[in-house]
């Protein structure tokens, strides 16, 4: 890649254009791990300035995006690695719109697909403040796959994990969370009749 | 159907991507069994929530690329000031020095006591102890013997100096790689900070200006005293004017540039912003 090599040499508006260039994709990958904005945007400056340094490791064999990312995703779980992870939720942690939209969500799924803005809001907040108390392989890969859709190899490509790994972090990351929402669920106790 | 059997298929895979037959499955047990009730509870607002998530993004800020390219040079200039190159080029005549001098210490170690012991050998081999003190003319037995005790001993000593300098030699090549980075270390420091020191002086500061001024203009004590306090309020307001203007400024700046990104094909806009740095560059030199 042009831009690469010119950045390699010295030259700042190459790397100007690569961050510009780039930049959606990395705030992407920063946003699977920070609830802030403010959070995202410094991890994903540490991304840029990670990849200026490492920019002559980059042999121009597969893609510059899929270079970026991985660095993106790497540095990410190093940055939310250092950080101390949240308690576990409970119940009584819950507001008032949480405790509506977990209500909400019990009652009818047809109901989260509808959502309004602010439902979704409250939701991705919430989701942000149970995946804090997870590890940062297990927000990774849940994020990923069970809220982006991605396949093993393409987790298995951002994260340099084999794919039989990623498989087994994906399957004990699916049971924290679970076990986590389930502590949440127990919120006036008579959610299980409006299950079906 | 087993829990733990439902409670595998609920965490094997996304719940989005579970067929037909397994979420009929899920459903039927889960409709007789509490706990896997609850678990089938968790694992759709689980999934609900992960979705909510993954669809919030963030976008880049406007001056997000401005403030990637400041990090960087502010990180670029902080570590060239320690960097290895920078200490090996500030010292490399010192350094050049240092390696002449471990090599005459070296050489110093490790010849020179040679040559004592093959003195020592030569004239052992050529003379007795006896020779040379009954040469001395009148001796009686008594002198001799304590001479003989006296050389034997000396040449002892000498051995025993000699095979500690063998056992010692790693010690003194240790201390002279110590030696070697030590004063490295302290030559580059010296050279830094002299051209820090030398770079600072031939920068005037604002004081060296004001007082250049104020010889110039023969100012007296009272006006300095306006002077200064007209140049400190001006500064202070334009500082407050800059720090307001300054996201606009961006802005505007951001603007163009993208208006500018537009206009041209990619390899055109690379080289302009590289001829605008040329100009800016030229400019802060022409200050």
């Amino acid at each position: 890649m042009e831009l690469a090599r010119l950045a390699r040499g010295g030259d700042e508006s190459a790397f100007a254009e690569i961050v510009r260039r780039y930049s959606p994709r990395v705030f992407r990958v920063a946003g699977r791990f920070f609830r802030r904005r403010e959070q995202a945007e410094e991890a994903a400056q540490e991304v840029f300035l990670k990849a200026f340094t490492q920019l002559g490791s980059y042999e121009g064999r597969g893609s510059f995006e899929g270079w970026l990312t991985r660095i993106a995703t790497n540095t990410c779980l190093n940055l939310i690695r250092g950080a101390k992870r949240r308690p576990e939720l409970t119940a009584s942690d819950l507001s008032e719109d949480e405790g509506a939209l977990i209500e909400n969500l019990l009652a009818d799924a047809a109901i989260a697909r509808q959502r309004s803005v602010e439902r979704g809001l409250v939701a991705a907040d919430l989701a942000g403040r149970v995946l804090e108390t997870m590890s940062p392989d297990d927000r990774l890969v849940l994020m990923m796959m069970d809220g982006e859709d991605a396949s093993v190899k393409e987790v298995s490509e951002a994260t340099g994990w084999s794919e039989s790994n990623v498989k087994v972090k994906a399957f004990r990351a699916r049971r924290r969370m679970r076990a986590a929402v389930e502590k949440l669920l127990s919120r006036g106790g008579g959610w299980a009749g409006k299950i079906f | 159907m087993r829990d733990e059997h439902i409670k595998d298929m609920l965490d094997r895979a996304p719940l989005a991507s579970l067929g037909d037959d397994e979420l009929a499955a899920i459903h039927s047990h889960a409709e007789v069994c509490g706990e896997c009730s609850r678990a089938y509870a968790a694992a759709r607002v689980s999934a609900s929530l992960l979705e909510a998530r993954a669809s919030r993004e963030f976008d880049p800020s406007p001056f997000f690329q401005t403030r990637v390219l400041a990090a960087l040079r502010e990180r670029q200039s902080a570590g060239e000031a320690w960097s290895l190159g920078r200490l090996w080029k500030a010292a490399g005549l010192l350094v050049s020095s240092m390696a002449a001098t471990v090599a005459v210490l070296a050489a110093l170690t490790f010849v020179a006591p040679q040559a004592t012991t093959q003195q020592i050998a030569s004239a052992d081999g050529t003379y007795t102890a006896e020779d040379v003190i009954l040469g001395q003319g009148a001796v009686t037995d008594g002198q001799v013997s304590d001479a003989r005790y006296s050389l034997r001993d000396g040449r002892r000593r000498g051995e025993m100096t000699m095979d500690r300098v063998t056992k010692s030699s790693w010690q003194v090549c240790a201390a002279a790689a110590v030696i070697f980075l030590l004063g490295f270390a302290a030559g580059a420091l010296a050279l830094n900070t002299y051209r820090a020191w030398r770079h600072t002086e031939a920068q005037p500061n604002q004081q060296d200006r004001f007082r250049q001024m104020s010889e110039r203009l023969q100012l007296s004590a009272e006006q300095e005293a306006q002077v200064q306090k007209i140049f400190d309020d001006t500064r202070s307001q334009l500082d407050a004017l800059r720090k307001e203007s300054e996201p606009h400024v961006q802005e505007i700046r951001r603007q163009a540039d993208e208006r500018l990104r537009q206009a041209l094909t990619p390899e055109q806009w690379l080289r302009f912003q590289q001829m605008r740095d040329e100009m800016s560059q030229r400019g802060r030199r022409g200050r």
